[in-house]
């Protein structure tokens, strides 16, 4: 019995060992709690969940939308996106108070606000725009595009990596700097607006104790408070912010990778906001009611990419004709797809039919476009004039896509309505990194992508997505190449007044669409539960905001009533 | 002596097969970049050497002691990351096989005791149903009825210091072990309570209790242990599943999030961390041996 009650003894002692570590290790990480808050009323958190724990908080490291959206909080930049009273986006002041342009349009000059302090308490000055600047062409730098080629001597820094290799980014004053360009490009102002140039210390960069892209300091409305990985990113208010005290006292980002999760503690009201899960939209808008949801439209757009036969290529994995080669057979795929009742049934309302490149409210959008409304009739006779009727002869599509719930759902009403029209298919999945490699390398017969704006200019689709140039990784993964395309969208970046831009690009649209590498399929709509009692962001949103991290609204104004 | 090839075993074919599983800069770079900005991160983080090259980098940090940094997480210390998911997933661990040796051996001991009675074809059900239910499913049950439906427990995420949090994930994962340690422990007293000295000890009026409890039990918890030791190094290398549907940041969400975004430094970290635990554990494991059974201490 002597070693039974050893056995008892230590089963006691690890229970009691369990309890002890179980209950230690408590911090300010309490959702009710805010440091340096001590026992006053509940203070005001905006809590919001993300599926996934950012990238980096490092602006030179950022490239997905969801590290955009907790950084902005974080950091401000020269410029910023503004909405306007007619809903269009312009660009306004942030810490540049003004700004001007050389009537060559090659020469920017900067005027810096004075007495704006960076988290660490330390003066902003052109210096410190200059440096974060500059860090974009640093090797560790993931978006050095967003300055080369155009500023001068962009392109040899990037390449030698020397810092004695001259750039014309440079700070003539303590409170004044210059950008000067290689030639006039356009959508250049726009660039300075995202998250990638915002403005940082140095000397918080180059503290090697604490990693600057898990440690960020910056200028913005809220400070960087901690970052407990899967856990959750807290930031609290920046008294000193320079827009004004904002009205929140901190914003905390649960990362809750389930989107069943997420919704459930909304409703149990550990969450502010959160997206909703498929194929629960209607039952989840009746529970939370309709004051609790935000619905906006985005310029995001998604679409079905046909790979064409051009570029260098010793072996073909894939033969991409007749889909990549036959105007014909890929007009007829635009007229059996039923966008109608992808976005109403399959997305539960969470896109509109695409009838173009561009999504609305985008500068160059043309409203009277006809779309292509399903017509299976139609879509069968252009089939027949190209040479398969009733899909004869046509190889079996393979459609690569990427492994998540959203595209996996698309997908499968996509085969669906090929399948009706005679088209077989074959759908792959493959994570994201796989799919990403896969494109970039050849031409696929088929793929399932989309495209978020980075900024709203029409630049950013269709010279980014359809100039031959523009191959493989940088974004034409379809490699389509037309000549009237690539002169329109060069000469429409060359010229400063939009007026004058529009038409170019329209034009350059109704060439792409004829030719059609793309089968535009829907644009994303965003239904989110926000409860009503948070102000600011439904008046604020924009269409280059995503889920519920909404990196364009101003989190200074944001307030929880 | 054992462990060092052991760990350069572990590390040369966690290296080999992270190498062959692609490059991690890809996935850090977004839908529009370039082969020559792919290029030059990639040499930023060391990745454009020969891959002999990288890998005596490698060891040579490991003699160190350094287990390098995260790429995805963009220069977080591996060992950080490891010593944080392990902070979550040691309390887990240590609830979980606490449930499974308390519930087990219980169930065992009962079952031993009325053989072929409700008690132990109610414990074999019970052993049935543990085995086979996947642990996710189990998981996502316990939190619909608990969390969802009764609201007695928080909906998935963690606080560090509050118990609440741990409650059902530790029951979810106890209750898998539960099971083959309950039919463990019930054969192997029963092996012992057949054999001629035990008859023998009853005949001469020896109490129940006294012999299930003093020689039946003691006998089949040399066996008992092995499996209690190996779960417990299952689960300290981390229960993903569990985790992920708890929303819990242990190291199962550490390697699982490493794995998907290619981050080689973090997942030959896990693998050398989950070889320790197992060479602790097995070593553990033999001293109990020693203690409960008196032939192999004197051996």
């Amino acid at each position: 019995m002597g070693r039974f009650f050893i056995f008892v003894g230590i089963v006691i002692a690890a229970a009691v060992l369990f309890v002890v570590i179980a209950t230690s290790g408590g911090s300010s990480t309490d959702p009710g709690s805010t440091p340096g808050q001590g026992k006053k009323s509940a203070p005001k958190i905006l809590n919001l969940a993300l599926d996934t724990d950012p990238k980096s908080l490092d602006p030179i490291g950022i490239t997905d939308t969801l590290s955009d959206g907790v950084a902005r909080k974080i950091h401000n930049a020269l410029v910023r996106f503004k909405r306007g009273e007619n809903g269009v986006l312009t660009v306004a002041p942030d810490l540049a108070e003004k700004w001007d342009v050389s009537p060559d349009g090659k020469l920017y000059t900067f005027t810096l606000r004075k007495g704006v302090n960076f988290h660490n308490g330390r003066e902003v000055k052109a210096a410190d725009a200059v440096y974060s600047l500059m860090r974009l062409l640093s090797i560790e730098s993931k978006r050095p595009d967003w300055l080369r080629p155009m500023v001068v001597g962009s392109e040899e820094r990037y390449k030698s990596q020397s810092p004695k290799s001259p750039v014309g980014i440079k700070a003539t004053g303590e409170y004044t700097m210059t950008i000067e360009l290689t030639a006039p490009f356009a959508p250049f102002i726009q660039h300075l607006c995202t998250v990638n140039c915002s403005i940082v210390p140095k000397e918080a960069v180059e503290d090697e104790s604490k990693p600057f892209a898990r440690n960020p300091v910056g200028v913005g409305a809220f400070k960087f408070e901690s970052w407990e990985n899967n856990l959750a990113v807290t930031l609290t208010r920046n008294d000193s912010y320079y827009g004004g005290k904002p009205k929140l006292d901190a914003v905390k980002f649960f990362i809750i990778k389930d989107r069943n999760m997420r919704v459930e503690r909304y409703f149990a009201g550990e969450l502010d906001a959160t997206d909703i899960p498929y194929g629960r939209m209607k039952e989840t808008l009746e529970k939370a009611k309709i004051e609790n949801t935000l619905t906006y439209d985005t310029f995001r757009t998604n679409y079905i990419g046909l790979g064409f036969p051009n570029g260098d290529f010793k072996k073909k994995t894939q033969d991409l004709s007749p889909f990549g080669t036959n105007k014909l057979v890929r007009q007829a795929m635009n007229y059996a797809i039923d966008r109608e009742y992808l976005c109403d049934k399959v997305l539960e309302g969470r896109g509109t039919p695409a009838k173009g490149i561009l999504p609305p409210g985008m500068l160059a959008f043309k409203a009277d476009r006809k779309g292509w409304p399903k017509d299976v009739k139609k879509a069968k006779e252009l089939l027949a004039q190209a040479g398969f009727p009733d899909g004869k002869g046509l190889p079996v599509l393979v459609i690569l896509h990427r492994n998540d719930e959203n595209t996996k759902l698309v997908g499968q009403a996509l085969a669906h309505d090929l399948d009706e029209v005679g088209i077989k298919t074959e759908l792959q999945a493959r994570d994201w990194n796989m799919f990403l490699e896969m494109v970039e390398i050849e031409p696929r017969q088929c793929f399932l992508l989309g495209w978020v704006a980075d900024y709203p200019d029409p630049d950013n689709f269709l010279y980014v997505l359809f100039h031959s140039k523009q191959w493989g990784a940088p974004g034409n993964h379809t490699w389509y190449v037309n000549t009237e395309v690539d002169a329109l969208t060069e000469k429409a970046r060359g010229i400063v007044d939009m007026a004058q831009r529009i038409p170019l690009y329209q034009k350059a649209e109704d060439i792409i669409l004829e030719d059609s590498p793309w089968i535009c399929t829907y644009n994303v709509r965003n239904v989110v539960l926000l409860r009503s009692n948070i102000k600011g962001i439904r008046e604020n949103w924009t269409p280059l905001d995503t889920g519920t991290e909404f990196p364009q609204v101003d989190f200074a104004i944001v307030d929880k009533e | 002596m054992q462990t060092l090839p052991v760990l350069f075993g572990v590390v040369l074919i966690a290296f080999l097969l992270s190498q062959a599983s692609g490059s991690p800069v890809r996935g850090l770079l977004g839908p529009s970049t370039n082969k020559e900005i792919v290029r030059k991160v990639e040499e930023y983080y060391g990745l454009h050497k020969p891959w002999p090259e990288q890998f005596l980098a490698h060891l040579n940090k490991l003699a160190h002691g350094d287990l390098g940094v995260s790429i995805a997480s963009h220069g977080q210390p591996v060992l950080q990351m490891i010593i944080d998911g392990l902070k979550v997933t040691s309390k887990l661990a240590l609830g979980a096989i606490l449930i499974a040796t308390v519930c087990g051996v219980t169930s065992g001991i009962l079952s031993a005791w009325r053989p072929y009675s409700l008690i132990d074809y109610g414990s074999s059900v019970f052993a049935a149903i543990g085995i086979s239910f996947p642990a996710f499913f189990l998981a996502m049950l316990l939190m619909l009825v608990f969390s969802v439906s009764l609201r007695w427990f928080p909906i998935g995420g963690y606080q560090p210091g509050e118990i609440k949090y741990l409650i059902l994930p530790c029951f979810s994962l106890g209750m898998i072990s539960t099971a083959s340690i309950a039919r463990l422990t019930r054969n192997c007293m029963l092996d012992t309570l057949s054999q001629d000295y035990v008859r023998s000890a009853r005949a001469k009026g020896l109490e129940d209790r006294s012999v299930l409890l003093g020689h039946a039990l003691p006998n089949a918890l040399v066996t008992v242990i092995t499996v209690i030791g190996n779960d417990l190094a299952g689960l300290l290398v981390g229960a993903v599943l569990t985790e992920t549907v708890f929303g819990l940041p242990g190291i199962g969400s550490v390697i699982s999030s490493a794995i998907f975004t290619r981050d080689l430094t973090v997942v030959m970290g896990c693998c050398i961390f989950f070889a320790l635990v197992f060479v602790i554990i097995n070593l553990l494991v033999d001293l109990t041996y020693a203690f409960l059974d008196p032939r192999i201490r004197h051996a």
